[in-house]
């Protein structure tokens, strides 16, 4: 059965958005250099607590 | 909010880390000029920033009128306002990965200066021990 074009237009609205990981979710594993140059890697910190902060851009 | 991460950056079953962006050559400095023991990430393409659902901020909610009016009072006392070096659009965000590598807690502001309560992320932590 051919999708109906509402269906594609939800589609298509939704394709190019990431998928918004919530509580509970695995959260996304990351590896990036750190002040030192050296690899950080999220998964390499499992068994512990990880508090992640963005930093802001502060006008 | 800082003082609480410090101690809580003491306790053995929590690491903290900071991810900035742009260019990474001046880091090291950063973080001895802030005086922060935590780890400082460089997510130099943001690439990790979208990851966890982060965007920009609008224009209306990056330049509010207090922003505006801050903007005014400097310029009228005679401050030379810099070009900006990075994206003014960026917000930040906050988050509590738990020892089983799952999300415990997710703030994502809309405006520059929204911040989560030290409490909050207290709590996060607490429902995740190790």
């Amino acid at each position: 059965m051919r999708p109906t074009s509402g269906l594609r237009w939800r589609i298509s609205l939704t394709k190019g958005l990431p998928m918004l990981v919530t509580t509970g979710d695995l959260a996304p594993d990351f590896d990036l250099p750190d002040h030192d140059g050296d690899p950080w890697r999220l998964q390499e910190h499992r068994g512990r607590n990880v508090i992640v902060i963005f930093h802001r851009h502060l006008m | 909010m800082r003082d609480e991460l410090e101690r809580q950056s003491r306790h053995d079953d929590v690491d903290v880390a900071v991810i900035t962006f742009g260019h990474g050559d001046r880091l090291a400095e950063y973080r001895r000029h802030l005086d922060i023991c935590f780890s400082v990430l460089r997510d130099e393409h943001r690439d990790v920033y979208r990851a966890y659902g982060l965007s920009r901020g609008s224009w209306r909610a990056i330049y509010r009128p207090a922003t505006i009016k801050k903007y005014v009072q400097l310029l009228r006392a005679g401050k030379k306002l810099r070009r900006p070096t990075e994206d003014t659009r960026q917000l930040g965000g906050d988050f509590v990965v738990g020892p089983d590598g799952r999300l415990r807690f997710a703030f994502r502001p809309v405006a520059p200066d929204d911040r989560p309560s030290a409490a909050a992320i207290v709590a996060a932590l607490e429902r995740g021990e190790a």
